[in-house]
């Protein structure tokens, strides 16, 4: 051993520890992977016969004793609301562990069904979501455990999906500005001449049903005369006032947006400009030919707790659960039974009332489904251009 | 564990004969110390074993899936890259991008630049203030910066208030490009900042002394000799801010327009909204080409320009 080698004893040294070493770092990575595949594993999935024929909104005691399921929003005070009104009742009430996650993302939903590795049981999605995905991502839903008959009328229809929830979508304008002559239609949203403003609307490469529908509208096309939509048409009127737009992203700026004054005339969703009035802004409704949206419950195909996702979804369907979410979140109950408490700024803007739906459209959520690609190339092309 | 070699033992009267065989001998050591190292029945190499599969597992298999996909999906063939050819919208987007990037670059060069300088000259206490007020938004959540750029970039912000109160007018940034590399720039500043401070601090100063010891005016040694020797900084950071720059989703998404959509966001919508993961992993792999072959001329070009290689970090201590 040379005494000039001054490695010699570390190397020594580091010679015997060398294996313990490399063994730690192979078990290190062992213990990773392993970890990593180690959450989920369900329990068993439920006995139909303890689900069948149940109304809507209730549970056997302790039918799903024993099963472990997850339920999934879009997450923030929504899902927190949703939680409180049936997910946690139904926990206590049928046993069953119920696990939430979030937010709702069918790119998520279709990398677990692609690897039949599928750790979701209901999920809060979008109608066109699951009216497009119907049997590929999403099943067919079980009527012998879910009970429809308390579902107002005009709900959208698709085997694989029932409504959890409604909501408006419309023109909302500045009382402020406007004054004692306001916009009534869809017309007077697209005349910047009679009513000056900016206007703001949907600018998402995904738009929610209804900005196509809007500007058909506006041209002169009748309700029952939009589908298939004549998206040329339809960018060409958008053509007439793109100097006069301005776009929001999400929700919370369509709020901001009212707020602020940045627009005197938005499209946009109910609970949003509720929210806006709430913190002062003085923006009112125009239910003339504004559109009812809602979001869906729907099961993936492949879940392993499919009649006890159909349970929960039945249980979350009922009157008081759709009062409380009603309450918690300010988007209104699919039950016609309920009748939630709402302050009078929230009536004013309440997508349910008679006179609204009397007078307002539901989007065709199955043509927008199966045209996504199509519709979704248009609007971000027109916006890009 | 090398054998002693006779002719460096100590105390032995070096001769010439015995220098030269005991420079081979320093050689030949330094040979057998490495082949020491790499012994057959060595280990050593165990110890990447995690940092490479995690390599694999988290960023190899993800890109090969995605590059599969591009090709396969929804059936197999090229369609996806021939979408993206001939969509006039998706190569706008990709161009923007590219152009928003190198603007980002050049933004943070010309700031940045300067800002090294001073920070190579100052005294330590200076130093210390100039580098914390680079790294602070290091320490703060991409959220919460986005959003207070929200807040001042907004019409009614603190900054509009400010260009109306001294009389040049308001001026819509939030919800446009020119908001976007505001934000960006702010982010990006230290992934410039610190590869130049990093170069210009190992240039030795008495070599511009020497330059206008030789009559060169004070800019012209600076320019001449200074600047070059800080190229591998400049290359380095330039390289950094401008990949980096490639990938901004959060910022575009929440300070931009969405008539001015840039590529990551195109892909988010492509993957997560619409479910084309194909379209989505054609436009990740031109995202992916164009970021490789820019690393490529960047390294050749700097290679050229500074005989060394581009470090990418420029030998970043942080």
């Amino acid at each position: 051993m040379s005494p000039r080698s001054p490695h010699s004893a570390a190397f020594r040294a580091a010679r015997t520890r060398r294996p313990a070493l490399a063994g730690t770092a192979l078990a290190t990575v062992g213990v990773l992977l392993t970890a990593g595949c180690a959450q989920g594993g369900p329990g068993k999935d439920a006995d139909s016969a303890d689900l069948i024929g149940q109304p809507a909104g209730t549970v056997k005691k302790d039918a799903l004793k024993g099963v472990r399921m997850t339920f999934v929003s879009y997450g923030g005070g929504m899902q927190d609301g949703q939680e409180g009104a049936f997910v946690k009742p139904f926990a206590k009430d049928s046993g069953a562990d119920v696990l939430t996650d979030g937010p709702t993302d069918p790119a998520k939903i279709k990398a677990q069904v692609n690897s039949k590795n599928v750790l979701w049981d209901v999920v809060d999605t979008t109608p066109w979501d699951a009216a497009a995905n119907c049997e590929t991502l999403y099943q067919k839903l079980d009527y012998k455990i879910i009970n429809t008959g308390q579902l107002p009328r005009q709900t959208p229809e698709s085997p694989c999906m029932v409504p959890s929830l409604i909501y408006g979508y419309g023109l909302y304008y500045n009382a402020d500005k406007y004054g004692d002559n306001p916009p009534t239609t869809w017309e007077d949203f697209f005349d910047t001449e009679k009513f000056p403003g900016k206007r703001a609307v949907d600018g998402r490469p995904t738009p929610t049903p209804g900005i196509f529908e809007a500007a058909l509208l506006a041209d002169g096309v009748g309700p029952s005369k939009l589908y298939p939509l004549d998206t040329k048409r339809a960018l060409r009127k958008w053509d007439d006032i793109k100097s006069d737009l301005t776009y929001w992203k999400t929700g919370a700026q369509q709020t901001q947006i009212a707020q602020s004054g940045q627009a005197d005339m938005i499209m946009a969703w109910s609970g949003r400009i509720y929210e806006a009035n709430a913190n002062g802004a003085n923006f009112r409704p125009v239910w003339n030919n504004s559109f009812t949206l809602y979001d869906v419950f729907a099961v993936p195909k492949g879940s392993k707790n499919t009649k006890a996702a159909m349970g929960l979804i039945n249980y979350a369907l009922g009157e008081e659960q759709q009062t409380r979410q009603s309450e918690y979140t300010s988007y209104a109950p699919v039950n016609v039974n309920s009748k939630p408490t709402l302050s009078p700024q929230a009536q004013k803007l309440d997508p349910t009332q008679e006179k609204v739906l009397n007078q307002s459209i539901t989007p065709d959520f199955t043509y927008w489904g199966q045209n996504r690609d199509k519709l979704s190339t248009a609007w971000t092309d027109w916006l890009n251009r | 564990m090398t054998a002693p070699s006779p002719g460096t033992r100590p105390g032995r009267p070096a001769r010439p004969a015995d220098r030269r065989a005991g420079r081979q001998a320093d050689r030949a050591r330094g040979r057998s110390a490495t082949a020491v190292e790499r012994a057959p029945g060595s280990r050593h190499w165990l110890l990447i074993v995690p940092t490479a599969l995690l390599v694999l597992a988290g960023f190899g298999y993800p890109v090969a899936t995605i590059v599969v996909r591009s090709v396969t999906q929804p059936e197999p063939g090229l369609q996806n890259f021939s979408w993206l050819l001939h969509d006039a919208t998706a190569l706008e987007v990709l161009g923007r991008t590219l152009v928003v990037a190198a603007v980002a670059t050049l933004i943070t060069l010309v700031l940045g630049y300067p800002y090294a300088y001073l920070m190579t000259v100052s005294g330590p206490a200076l130093r210390g203030l100039l580098m914390l007020a680079v790294l602070m938004p290091f320490w703060t959540s991409l959220m919460v910066r986005v959003f207070a750029w929200v807040i001042i970039l907004q019409d009614h912000g603190v900054l509009n208030t400010v260009l109306d109160a001294l009389g040049l007018g308001r001026t819509q940034l939030l919800g446009t490009t020119t908001g976007v590399l505001i934000g960006m720039c702010q982010i990006l500043m230290p992934f410039m900042v610190l590869p130049l401070f990093n170069a210009m601090r190992s240039i030795d100063r008495r070599l511009v002394q020497a330059g206008m010891i030789c009559g060169a005016p004070p800019w012209k040694a600076f320019w001449r000799v200074f600047v070059p020797l800080s190229l591998p900084g400049v290359f380095a950071g330039s390289l950094m801010v401008f990949i980096l720059s490639l990938g901004f989703y959060i910022t575009p998404a929440v300070l931009g327009s969405p008539r001015q959509e840039l590529l990551p966001n195109a892909l988010y919508t492509q993957i997560s909204e619409l479910l084309n993961w194909g379209r989505g992993g054609a436009l990740a792999v031109a995202l992916l080409l164009t970021a490789g072959v820019l690393l490529a001329v960047t390294a050749w070009v700097s290679k050229r320009v500074t005989g060394k290689s581009a470090q990418v970090t420029g030998g970043l201590e942080l």
